[in-house]
């Protein structure tokens, strides 16, 4: 089908009014983008490139399709912002259902007037569709206490590639009846199938929330702080670290009753003690400031490498990745850290894009070298192609690769976009 | 299977890991849903990964239908080998491979008895979760394969959210490593899909399970109510409210007789109509606030007395009658028949009350007892299977209650999992898309159908997707 062609018969869909241009970050190559208004639309689109052995990338609002490869083949995207709003809100029951292209910020607006929290708490609310973080497997600011987005996904409704509307899990808070098929799709990437609905675990809004921040040029007092601050007996909601050489931000989130954090304050005091700048920050000063800190390391862009490890090897996988970086750069890398989750998320300072590709790869070597698992978060097309030959094929990718040819044989959802050609 | 074979698996697993004499064999016949039997061919007992994939490699080769067993405390039929073949229990496998208490985890083979668990890692003021109430014998394995869930799993989670790793033995006796992150899967969250496949996807044989750190304060309450009515009312409004106790469990008028008049006597008062036990965890003051708030509901709703236990050994025992509460049914008739099902938790007590109903109207003697925080229903219907109408009237009431709870929003099972039992409903909670796509994926895991056959998803409903996918009808198929 050429170009021409493919945008006339999309139009026939929903109208010229729901197709524009979408580009493909890791590939730079721009497709149609079709803006679905409705799930019957999405039905049209699927059938439409199965009948015509045509390749879609689906998406939310794009924003972190630049971690995901280079798709082998697309031939247009499609955006699930146009089925939106909320399903179902059961207050008196701490779930809701939703469709996909609702985002973050506007579900969350909905499930907070009933007395309840959302998680996950992702970076940029107004900007990310639930029907992309579920896809993407993001976990949020709050990961420390509430743990992956997987865990509180009760059922999915998905499209097939061919089209055909498939329901797993449901809207309760125990179900254990068939399989957990929302595990598969959830974190999926769109390689799988179109999520159009997702039923949702809530929580309560806390009584009470309690930021603290400090400061320090030392990367191993903050450590050390946060190290103890989570040996203390509560449930933290963040701890984390966030700077680069000379100066490093730490931030402790805390919520719950009123009663607790009042009591445990000075304790959570005496653990940081030693950092500069001390702040606490209550109630909505404390929810701006958890914020903000969330948004702000975003604001040069996705992070280009992530270490992800168990907490008490943190340190020391870190400092591998730091000496051997400081070995290929003048310039110090900015990082954020999760220390009791054992995230190591790095930006590096060059500039130049090949350069910043070429100390990438060498990483990756020092990683493989001392079997740190790291994963490339950028969308450096030069990495994008050494890494995915570089994909070994292990027994459970071969596994993958079956469940996706079972699940979308004739290949709709753009292939080679996720680990191992999947 | 030929004594050639016979021969071959034996040197896998050794004398002792062989059952094959007609005595021996007769506890594998079923698993705790004791009204569906059927005899294995063999049973084997592997020891290790290897052996288990070994094992797997010989039986694939021949074509034998493999169950997988843990305990066979199941409630669903899901260890019973319906198709005969080969049941694989993984019995022996009983070692802790690693404690990591820094990094909260332990590594474990299948076969470790759930509550062995938590007593390895209690020194460390440390514990496993997930506390079905027959922790004291059930597997972690068998855990896994039906993503089993207990009292503190309102507050903590099915086991599904406590599994970091798995090594699991597919179809044809390969190895698959899945304990390379413990942060994110690596591409798909097979170990997430994994969890609750009742044996059908593969045998587990090494499991990762996150640790939790002890809550320093502990406080059980005991709220007495004249009704049930009231006990299921108290719960939907600490949901409503949005209180986070740890657990909220009920128990109705027969069960707390049953249990008083059995060995886990917990001191319920026995004129009682219902009695909720809840508890909440955590730092003194969280635990005193909420507990308050609590309380406030017990008096709105009528609750005639609240009792707090003082110390541990006061707690235990509420919790030994709770966890007891199915043992000493036994008491009361000689078989029970343990039904499974949730419900939104708004519409507990209008499921509750349908249940009593449903159970008059057959002339059955029903004793409930659930875990009323999540929804998660355990209508107990007692009879004796000697009495042909009387297991006619228990299957009946069964399905009806099932059905009743998929119409209310809810669905066939929070925890005991569909194996043998729930098969045929599954289409009434499912469309055939939904079923089809369940099936696609079995297949890909087991594409020539032996493991655990005959369970959690109908055969017609599998026969169907094969049909529409590859284009022929399901009589081609079934030939
Ligand atoms: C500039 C920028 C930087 C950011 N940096 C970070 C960061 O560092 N860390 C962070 O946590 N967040 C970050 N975010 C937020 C992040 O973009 C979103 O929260 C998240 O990616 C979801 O966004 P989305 O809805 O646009 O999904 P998309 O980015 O469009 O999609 C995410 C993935 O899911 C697939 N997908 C999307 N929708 C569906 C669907 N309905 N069905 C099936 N598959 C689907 C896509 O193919 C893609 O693989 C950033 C956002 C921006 C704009
Ligand atoms: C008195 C009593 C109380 C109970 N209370 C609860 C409760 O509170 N919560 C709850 O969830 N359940 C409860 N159950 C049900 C049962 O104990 C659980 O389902 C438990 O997880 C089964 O474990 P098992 O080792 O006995 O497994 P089995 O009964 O042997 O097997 C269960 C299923 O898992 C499969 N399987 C077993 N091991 C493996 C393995 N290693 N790999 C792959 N598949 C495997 C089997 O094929 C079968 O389908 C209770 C049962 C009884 C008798």
């Amino acid at each position: 089908m050429t170009t021409g062609s493919l945008t006339d018969q999309l139009a026939t869909i929903a109208g010229e009014s729901a197709l524009s241009t979408w580009t493909e970050p890791s590939s730079a190559r721009e497709l149609p983008l079709l803006t679905p208004p409705d799930e019957e639309s999405c039905v049209r689109a699927l059938q439409l490139a199965t009948e015509n052995q045509l390749a879609l990338i689906p998406i939310g609002l794009g924003g972190k399709t630049s971690q995901t490869r280079a798709a082998k083949r697309a031939d247009f995207a499609l955006s699930m912002r146009g089925v939106a709003g909320v399903e179902a809100y059961e207050p008196g029951d701490g779930t809701v259902t939703v469709r996909a292209g609702t985002t973050m910020s506007e579900l969350q607006a909905v499930v907070n007037a009933g007395g309840h929290r959302l998680t996950p708490d992702v970076p940029l609310p107004d900007r990310s569709t639930i029907g992309g973080v579920i896809a993407a497997g993001q976990s949020g600011f709050d990961r420390l206490r509430f743990g992956p987005i997987r865990n509180h996904v009760l059922g999915l409704r998905v499209l097939l590639g061919d089209g055909t509307g498939a329901l797993t899990g449901g809207r309760l808070v125990k179900n254990v009846t068939g399989y957990d098929l929302q595990r598969l799709y959830a974190g999926s990437r769109g390689s799988l199938c179109l999520i159009v609905e997702a039923s949702l675990r809530l929580f309560p809004l806390p009584e009470s929330e309690l930021v603290f921040t400090g400061q320090t040029p030392s990367l191993e007092l903050a450590m050390e702080s946060l190290r103890r601050a989570g040996e203390l007996p509560l449930t933290w909601d963040t701890l984390s670290i966030a700077g680069q050489s000379g100066c490093y931000r730490v931030l402790a989130a805390l919520s719950g009753r009123d009663a607790m954090l009042s009591s445990h304050r000075s304790n959570v005091d005496a653990c940081i003690a030693e950092l500069d700048s001390l702040q606490t920050f209550e109630g909505e000063l404390a929810r701006t400031a958890r914020d903000s800190a969330r948004d702000a390391e975003l604001t040069g862009g996705w992070p280009h490498l992530r270490l992800l490890c168990r907490p008490s090897e943190l340190s020391r996988q870190s400092e591998l990745i730091f000496s051997a970086l400081r070995e290929l750069s003048e310039s110090p890398p900015r990082i954020q850290v999760h220390p009791r989750i054992a995230t190591l998320d790095l930006w590096l300072s060059e500039p130049d894009a090949t350069r910043r590709s070429e100390q990438l790869i060498e990483l990756f070597e020092v990683a493989a070298t001392h079997s740190l698992h790291i994963e490339w978060l950028g969308s450096q097309r030069a990495l994008a192609q050494e890494l995915a030959a570089s994909d070994t094929t292990t027994p459970a990718l071969r596994l993958m690769t079956k469940l996706q040819s079972s699940l979308d044989p004739a290949g709709v959802f753009a292939r080679g976009r996720f680990l191992g050609g999947l | 299977m030929n004594a050639k074979v016979h021969s071959e698996l034996r040197a896998i697993v050794g004398d002792r890991g062989i059952v094959d004499s007609p005595t021996r064999i007769v506890p594998y016949e079923s698993d705790g849903l004791a009204i569906l039997r059927q005899r294995p061919e063999l049973v084997l007992l592997p020891r290790t990964t290897e052996e288990t994939a070994a094992c797997m490699q010989v039986l694939h080769r021949e074509g034998v239908p493999i169950v997988p067993r843990g305990a066979g405390t199941g409630l669903a039929g899901g260890a019973t080998p319906v198709e005969g073949g080969v049941v694989i229990g993984l019995a022996r496998m009983r070692e802790v491979l690693e404690l990591n208490v820094e990094d909260r985890f332990a590594r474990v083979q299948a076969g470790l008895v759930n509550a062995s668990l938590t007593r390895a890692c209690e020194k460390h003021d440390l514990f496993y979760a997930p506390d079905p109430s027959s922790q004291r014998a059930c597997t972690l394995g068998g855990n896994i394969a039906a993503n089993s869930g207990g009292p503190h799993c309102f507050k903590y989670g099915n086991t599904t959210q406590h599994v970091l790793g798995l090594v699991i033995v597919t179809h044809d006796g390969e190895v698959l490593e899945l304990t390379e992150s413990d942060v994110e899967p690596l591409g798909y969250d097979l170990v997430g899909l994994f969890v609750g496949s009742e044996g059908t996807f593969g045998i587990a044989t090494e499991i990762k399970l996150r640790l939790v750190r002890r809550p320093p304060v502990v406080e059980t309450l005991l709220a007495i109510f004249t009704d049930l009515d009231s006990a299921c009312e108290t719960a939907t409004k600490m949901i409503a409210r949005r209180l986070e106790p740890s657990a909220i469990e009920i128990l109705d008028k027969l069960t707390i007789q049953a249990v008083e008049d059995s060995v886990f006597a917990a001191g319920y008062p026995r004129e009682a109509g219902a009695v909720l036990l809840t508890e909440v965890e955590g730092l003194e003051e969280e635990v005193s606030a909420t507990s308050e708030d609590i309380r406030a509901i017990f008096s709105e709703c009528g609750a005639i007395e609240v009792r707090t236990a003082r110390d541990d050994a006061e707690r235990l025992s509420l919790w030994a009658g709770r966890k007891g509460a199915f043992g000493a049914m036994g008491r009361v008739a000689p078989d029970l028949y343990v039904a499974d099902a949730c419900v939104p938790r708004t519409k507990l007590g209008a499921m509750v009350q349908q249940t009593v109903e449903i159970a008059k109207e057959l002339n059955l003697r029903l004793a409930t007892v659930f875990h009323a925080g999540d929804g998660n229903l355990h209508p107990n219907i007692c009879y004796d299977r000697r009495d042909q109408d009387e297991v006619r009237r228990v299957l009946e009431a069964g399905r009806r209650i099932l059905e009743s709870c998929v119409d209310a929003g809810g669905s066939l099972s929070g925890e005991h999992g569909v194996g043998l039992e729930k098969l045929e409903q599954m289409e009434y909670q499912f469309a055939a898309e939904d079923l089809a796509t369940m099936c696609l994926v079995r297949d890909v895991w087991d594409p020539d159908r032996r493991l655990n056959p005959g369970k959690l998803i109908p055969l017609r409903a599998c026969m169907e997707t094969r049909a529409a996918f590859i284009g022929k009808t399901p009589q081609d198929i079934a030939r």
